[in-house]
C-alpha cells in the first residue's frame, strides 16, 4: 500500500450569497499518494477549482466558507491549523500553480524579485543566496539565460515562459505537493506539451506528488495515474486512469468521452452531445446532479437522496450512480 | 462544385515603429505573408495553427475588416480585396462572422430579440412588425432556442445558449459564407459537441459555406472538409481533412498532431511524441527561408536560404517543404 500524502475527507465548501447557499463542494473525499499524479476532471462550475482552493484555504471568505470535513496532510489536519501555521504550509509544503500565467505574476516587479520573495518567506537566507536559488529554479524549468531573465518583467515574456516561471516559483521551496489548476489551458498545444513534460519530469525526478485540475480528457489520459471526475460539486467517479478511460461506468463520464471530437474518429458522423447544461448549484437539492441530463435516469434517480460511491471492484474504481448494480457493463 | 472564395497571394503587413539607438526604424509585422487557398461552395474550410500564426488575420481580411496589403480575394468571381466600401455594402451581408467569446460579442443591455431585430432591419428595407417577429421566431428555432429565450438578456443565458444567439445573429442576414473565429473554444466539452452538431445541421439545411478558424485539431478535423495548417503567417500544408491524421507530411503538422493528447488510453500511452523545442519566433523578425526551420529537426542549408512553396503531392495535398520524398 502506497503512503498517503494528502487525504481529504468529506470536504464541504459553500458560498453564502444573497440568493442562498451555493454548495460548490459537497461531500468530496479524495487522497493523493506519495509520488503520484492525480487528476481532477470536470466542466467549469463543477467545483474542481474550489476543492483545491479549499485545500490551500484560499477561498475568499465571506462569501465562501469551508463548512465541514477534514484535510489531512502528513498527519496534521490543515483545517485545524492556526492562520500563521497555514501560511507556512502554503508555498513551502503545498505549492499551487494557477491557470492564468498573465494574472498570477505581478506586472510591476521583476521575475527575480517575485521568486526571491517566495524563497525568503520560507527559508532563512540572505538576498544573495535567494537570488542564486532563484537562478537555479529558473534553470530547472528550462528558461534560457536564467541570470538575465531574473531581471526581466512578466510582460517581456511569452505565455509559455510565464507559466515556466510560475512552475519555478512552485518548485523553488521544495514543496511535497504541487496543485496545478488548469496549468496549460491558456497555452498553445505545442507549448502545452512542453509545459506538461516539464512538470512530469520535475514530479518524477524530485519525488513530488501532483494534483492536476483540468477539463482536457486527453491531457489526463497521458499524464495522470488516477482520476476523480467531478460534477455539480460532487465526485461522481474515481479510479485509475486506465479503468476510467477504458471502462467508464457513470453516465456522465461516458457521455463526456463520447462528446469529445477525436482525431482518429470517423468523419461525417454527428457527435453525441450531453443534452442540456449543468445545473445551477444555488439551493440545489441533495440528489444526483446529473439526473436531469441523464439518458438512463429512472424514478429512483429523481426522488431519492444522493447515490453513495460504490465500489466497482477493479483497481479502486468507484462510482456514484443508482443505475450501477454491481455488475460491469461493457 | 464551384469555388465561392478564392484567395491568392494575400499579404497583410502591419507597420510598427521600433527604436534603434536614436533612430526610428519602420518595420513590419508580417501577420499574413503570401497565402493562397480556395473555399468550395457548401463546404467547410478549416484554418488551424497556434496563436499568432495569422489565422484570425486571414479571416478578418476575407471580411474586409482589415484592408490587405496585397493580394486578391475573389468572392463569387469578384475581387473584394480593394473594393470600395460602397461596392462592398451588398457583399457585407453575405459574409458574416461568429466570434469566439459569446459574452463579449453580445450587447449586455439588449435582449436576445432586440439583438436579432437589429441584424434583421439593418438592410434599410421596409419590414412590417409581423415579418420581423416571424423572422426572429424562425431564427431562434434554427439555432434550437425556445421562444421564451428571446426575452432574456445575455447574462441570463449559459455559454452554449449565448453562442447559439451569436449564430442566430449571423444567420439573420441570410449569409452565404460565415467566418467562424474559434466558435467553440470558450465552451465546455459537453456543450462543444452540441454547437459543433448545430454547425453541421445548419450547413446541410441552409447550404452555408464556413471558414472555420480554430486551434483544436480534433474539432477542425471533425467539422472541416479541407484543412490549411498555418505557421507564422504562412500556409505550410493544405489537405483533405481525412489526410491530417492518416498522412501528415509537413514536420510542423506532425509535431502539432503529436502534441495533441488523445483520449484512447492504450494508443496514447504507446504513442511516440515529438515535443518541439523553443517557441514561435516573432513575426517582426521572421527567420529567413522556411519559417519553421529554426525548430525543425530536418532543416538543411536550403531550408535556411530559400522559402519553400506549396507543392502538390497528389489528391490536392499541398505541402511547403523541401525535405519530402515523393
Amino acid at each position: 500500500m502506497a503512503e498517503i500524502l494528502l487525504d481529504v475527507k468529506n470536504l464541504r465548501t459553500s458560498f453564502f450569497t444573497h440568493a442562498g447557499e451555493v454548495k460548490a463542494v459537497n461531500d468530496v473525499s479524495f487522497h493523493v499518494n506519495k509520488g503520484e499524479i492525480v487528476a481532477v476532471v470536470g466542466e467549469s462550475g463543477c467545483g474542481k477549482s474550489v476543492t483545491q482552493m479549499s485545500v490551500m484555504q484560499l477561498v475568499q471568505s465571506p462569501p465562501g466558507k469551508i463548512v465541514g470535513g477534514e484535510i489531512w496532510f502528513e498527519n496534521k489536519d490543515l483545517l485545524k491549523l492556526e492562520k500563521k501555521d497555514m501560511r507556512k504550509v502554503r508555498g513551502s509544503e503545498i505549492a499551487m500553480i494557477f491557470q492564468e500565467p498573465m494574472t498570477s505574476l505581478n506586472p510591476v516587479y521583476t521575475i527575480g524579485n517575485q521568486i526571491t520573495e517566495v524563497i525568503r518567506t520560507h527559508q532563512k537566507c540572505s538576498r544573495k543566496e535567494a537570488w542564486d536559488l532563484g537562478i537555479k529554479a529558473l534553470e530547472t524549468v528550462g528558461i534560457p539565460e536564467p541570470a538575465v531573465r531574473m531581471k526581466s518583467y512578466p510582460f517581456e515574456m511569452s505565455g509559455g515562459m510565464r507559466q515556466r516561471v510560475l512552475i519555478a516559483v512552485a518548485v523553488a521551496c521544495h514543496s511535497k505537493l504541487i496543485i496545478a489548476d488548469e496549468p496549460t489551458t491558456a497555452l498553445d498545444v505545442t507549448t502545452q506539451a512542453q509545459v506538461m513534460e516539464l512538470l512530469l519530469n520535475i514530479v518524477k525526478e524530485q519525488g513530488k506528488s501532483m494534483i492536476v485540475v483540468t477539463h482536457n480528457l486527453g491531457l489526463v489520459t497521458r499524464y495522470a495515474d488516477r482520476i476523480y471526475v467531478m460534477y455539480a460539486g460532487r465526485v461522481v467517479e474515481s479510479g485509475t486512469t486506465k479503468e476510467i478511460m477504458m471502462n467508464p461506468q457513470h453516465p456522465y463520464t461516458k457521455g463526456l468521452m463520447l462528446s469529445v471530437p477525436r482525431l482518429d474518429g470517423p468523419k461525417d458522423e454527428d457527435l453525441i452531445p450531453i443534452e442540456g447544461a449543468p445545473p445551477s448549484l444555488l439551493n440545489f437539492p441533495d440528489k444526483c446532479g446529473f439526473a436531469p441530463r441523464c439518458p438512463f435516469r429512472n424514478e429512483k434517480c429523481d426522488c431519492s437522496c444522493y447515490p453513495p460511491l460504490k465500489d466497482v471492484g477493479m483497481e479502486d474504481h468507484k462510482v456514484a450512480c443508482y443505475l450501477f448494480d454491481g455488475g460491469r457493463d461493457e | 462544385m464551384s469555388n465561392l472564395l478564392v484567395v491568392e497571394h494575400l499579404k497583410m503587413y502591419f507597420p510598427v515603429k521600433t527604436v534603434k539607438g536614436l533612430k526610428k526604424v519602420q518595420k513590419y509585422v508580417k501577420a499574413v505573408d503570401d497565402i493562397s487557398f480556395e473555399v468550395e461552395e457548401g463546404k467547410t474550410f478549416g484554418l488551424v495553427g497556434e496563436s499568432g500564426c495569422g489565422k484570425t488575420t486571414t479571416g478578418k481580411c476575407v471580411l474586409r475588416v482589415f484592408d490587405p496589403t496585397d493580394g486578391v480575394i475573389q468572392y463569387k468571381g469578384k475581387d473584394i480585396a480593394k473594393a470600395s466600401s460602397h461596392a462592398l455594402a451588398p457583399i457585407r451581408r453575405e459574409i458574416q462572422l461568429i466570434f469566439q467569446d459569446p459574452y463579449g460579442s453580445l450587447d449586455p443591455r439588449q435582449s436576445a430579440k432586440s439583438i436579432l431585430r437589429e441584424a434583421i432591419v439593418c438592410d434599410f428595407k421596409k419590414h412590417t412588425e409581423e415579418e420581423i417577429e416571424n423572422r426572429i421566431h424562425e431564427l431562434l428555432d434554427l439555432v434550437e432556442l425556445s421562444d421564451e429565450m428571446g426575452d432574456r438578456f445575455p447574462h441570463e443565458m449559459s455559454g452554449g445558449q449565448r453562442q447559439r444567439l451569436g449564430i442566430a445573429r449571423a444567420l439573420a442576414c441570410n449569409p452565404k459564407l460565415i467566418v467562424c473565429d474559434e466558435p467553440v473554444s470558450a465552451l465546455d466539452v459537453s456543450i462543444q459537441a452540441q454547437i459543433i452538431n448545430l454547425f453541421r445541421k445548419l450547413q446541410k439545411q441552409l447550404g452555408l459555406t464556413y471558414i472555420f478558424i480554430a486551434h483544436d485539431l480534433a474539432v477542425v478535423k471533425h467539422i472541416a472538409d479541407k484543412i490549411a495548417v498555418m505557421y507564422l503567417g504562412n500556409v505550410v500544408e493544405i489537405m483533405e481533412s481525412e489526410e491530417i491524421y492518416r498522412n501528415p507530411l509537413h514536420p510542423y503538422t506532425k509535431a502539432l498532431l503529436s502534441a495533441v493528447p488523445i483520449t484512447d488510453y492504450e494508443a496514447e500511452r504507446e504513442r511516440h511524441r515529438i515535443v518541439l523545442e523553443g517557441e514561435v519566433p516573432s513575426p517582426i523578425n521572421a527567420p529567413s527561408g522556411c519559417p519553421f526551420n529554426p525548430r525543425c529537426i530536418y532543416a538543411t542549408d536550403e531550408c535556411r536560404k530559400n522559402k519553400p512553396n506549396l507543392k502538390d503531392y497528389g489528391n490536392g495535398h499541398m505541402v511547403a517543404c523541401f525535405n519530402i520524398k515523393k
